[in-house]
């Protein structure tokens, strides 16, 4: 009798625990996220378990920002390893996920600093796409090339080649179709682009030019002059954008590369 | 032997509701839990079920409806928040005169002024402080329904006894200064003096910027269309084409002239009613949080 009523708490929480995982299971996130937080706040001991599993509720309902906010509620230091690795593997995918590049690198840091021995191809993949967001190609290409020598890879090309990371600069688009305009637009490889404003505000200056010259001064400053100076400034803030979304593209194209390369092995 | 049974019959029906009690004053303490730590759905989630369970007591309702009136007031979703406020009976004084007071400010913050004067005024305060509260936030209500008569016979009232109350007593006064002292612009006098010199009109309704601009672009046009008259004649593809870029800028700028009396008048008005909603929040929250 006395041992029934020991056992029976343990008995109802974990009815509780297998409750929030059907939930979780059949797709109910909310109800399964409140079970799950009913569960902590009642002091069940497997806290870390629970904030996990509860980071995968909001996970799946594409919360990524509040489901890393979860994971950092739990304790890092406390716990077996296997499940220290799944809440750091799990804060770096929603940090990756939420856009927030910087703190998954910081993670993946503290990660490789708090348990050096262990690792797995997922997370070597989201390090790897991370740094790439960062711009830190070199480093990105020297894990790539260990991934792929470590696993037997075939790797007919490498997606780090030069041609590839051909990064614009932005502010060098701009300064540029300033002085050249259209310009700008080509070299952040918008030829077309760059062409359209190049006759544009040539055709400005012509007809401010003719205005000038054949004594229609008030229609070829304003007019010419200053129709081609807000073409000009709007041009060149064009460029900028366009290196911007030609950088983006650049990251893109590497990342699908890494990914075809990388997927094979974690696949497996 | 009957009355064995109806003895322990009454015994389980005492237990089982004392224990009904208990599981939803623990649910309760749970939602609360996570109302602090800002899981609003969460905590709407187990409020409603406690609703829809309908074990809940009539105190334990009140607190239900408490919460998700606050909850949805922090989610900004204030015409869930009246319902629920509203629905606060009158079984413990703390929660009912907080959900009031703030179904009345959600009231004023939805321009539903009457309804929030008529809260506040079917509300008896049983201390000083929520009377000076109440005096304070029936005088917001009336700067923003600008019933300046009812506004001076209530800032009568203001005392200077609660600190958390008095700044914002010293404000609404501010408030009504401004609002009486008010520059009344003529939206027919900015038409007649952007017609005579284009942007003056914008100039004379406060936007000074926007008056330099249609001036500087109006003389731009212009300065072009008589060029091309002059060197042209009044035929020419050139005078046309400017002429009509001109008279099209020059009417325009009459019409907005007019409008933007009225758009200067409407910003006025709104960046004051901000200012008073801001004066009668900051106590509410001060008092109750």
């Amino acid at each position: 009798m006395i041992c029934t009523f020991l056992c029976a708490p343990f008995f109802i929480r974990a009815q509780e625990a297998s409750k929030a995982d059907s939930l979780f299971a059949v797709g109910e996130y909310l109800p399964a996220r409140v079970a799950y937080e009913r569960l902590l706040f009642n002091g069940h001991s497997a806290s870390h378990l629970l904030i996990l599993k509860k980071s995968y509720c909001l996970k799946a309902e594409g919360n990524y920002e509040d489901a890393y906010n979860t994971l950092q509620r739990a304790d890092f230091f406390v716990g077996d390893d296997s499940l220290k690795f799944k809440l750091y593997y799990e804060s770096i995918l929603n940090a990756f996920l939420a856009g927030k590049h910087d703190l998954a690198l910081n993670k993946i840091q503290e990660l490789h600093y708090y348990l050096p021995g262990i690792t797995q191809p997922a997370l070597d993949l989201l390090e790897i796409l991370t740094l790439n967001q960062l711009r830190k190609f070199e480093q990105a290409e020297e894990k790539y090339k260990s991934f792929v020598a470590v696993h037997n890879l075939r790797d007919d090309s490498n997606p780090y080649q030069k041609k590839n990371l051909k990064m614009k600069n932005p502010d060098r688009a701009e300064s540029i179709s300033h002085l050249l305009p259209g310009v700008g637009q080509m070299y952040a490889g918008y030829v077309g682009r760059g062409m359209t404003s190049l006759l544009i505000q040539s055709g400005l200056v012509a007809f401010g030019i003719y205005s000038f010259v054949n004594g229609y001064y008030f229609s070829g400053a304003f007019t010419g002059v200053g129709l081609f100076y807000i073409f000009n400034n709007g041009g060149a803030r064009h460029a900028y954008y366009l290196a911007e979304k030609r950088n983006k593209a650049l990251i893109t194209r590497i990342d699908t590369e890494v990914k075809g390369v990388l997927l094979k092995e974690i696949k497996k | 032997m009957p009355l064995t049974r109806l003895i322990l019959l009454t015994l389980f029906i005492c237990c089982s509701s004392y224990l009904q009690g208990q599981s939803v004053s623990q649910e309760l303490t749970f939602a609360k839990y996570l109302l602090t730590k800002k899981n609003y759905d969460e905590s709407i989630y187990v409020l409603k079920n406690l609703k829809k369970f309908g074990l809940a007591s009539e105190v334990q309702q009140d607190s239900i409806h408490f919460f998700l009136g606050n909850i949805y007031y922090n989610q900004q979703n204030l015409k869930k928040s009246i319902e629920n406020f509203d629905s606060v009976s009158n079984t413990q004084h703390r929660l009912k005169s907080e959900a009031v007071f703030f179904s009345s400010f959600n009231n004023a913050y939805l321009k539903s002024y009457a309804v929030a004067q008529q809260q506040l005024r079917n509300y008896f305060p049983v201390d000083s402080a929520e009377l000076q509260l109440r005096n304070l936030e029936l005088a917001g209500v009336s700067l923003l329904q600008r019933d300046f008569k009812q506004f001076d016979s209530l800032s009568q009232l203001f005392a200077p006894a609660n600190y958390s109350i008095d700044l914002q007593e010293k404000n609404m006064r501010a408030h009504h200064e401004l609002i009486i002292h008010q520059p009344k612009k003529s939206p027919f006098v900015a038409a007649t003096l952007s017609a005579i010199l284009p942007g003056a009109g914008k100039f004379y309704a406060g936007n000074k910027g926007q008056g330099m601009y249609t001036l500087l672009i109006s003389a731009v046009l212009g300065l072009q269309a008589w060029e091309g008259y002059h060197k042209d004649g009044p035929s020419s593809f050139r005078f046309i084409a400017y002429g009509t870029l001109f008279t099209s800028l020059y009417i325009g700028q009459i019409w907005g002239s007019a409008f933007s009396v009225k758009i200067k008048r409407d910003q006025f008005n709104e960046t004051i009613n901000n200012q008073v909603l801001f004066d009668m929040h900051i106590p509410l929250r001060t008092i109750f949080h």
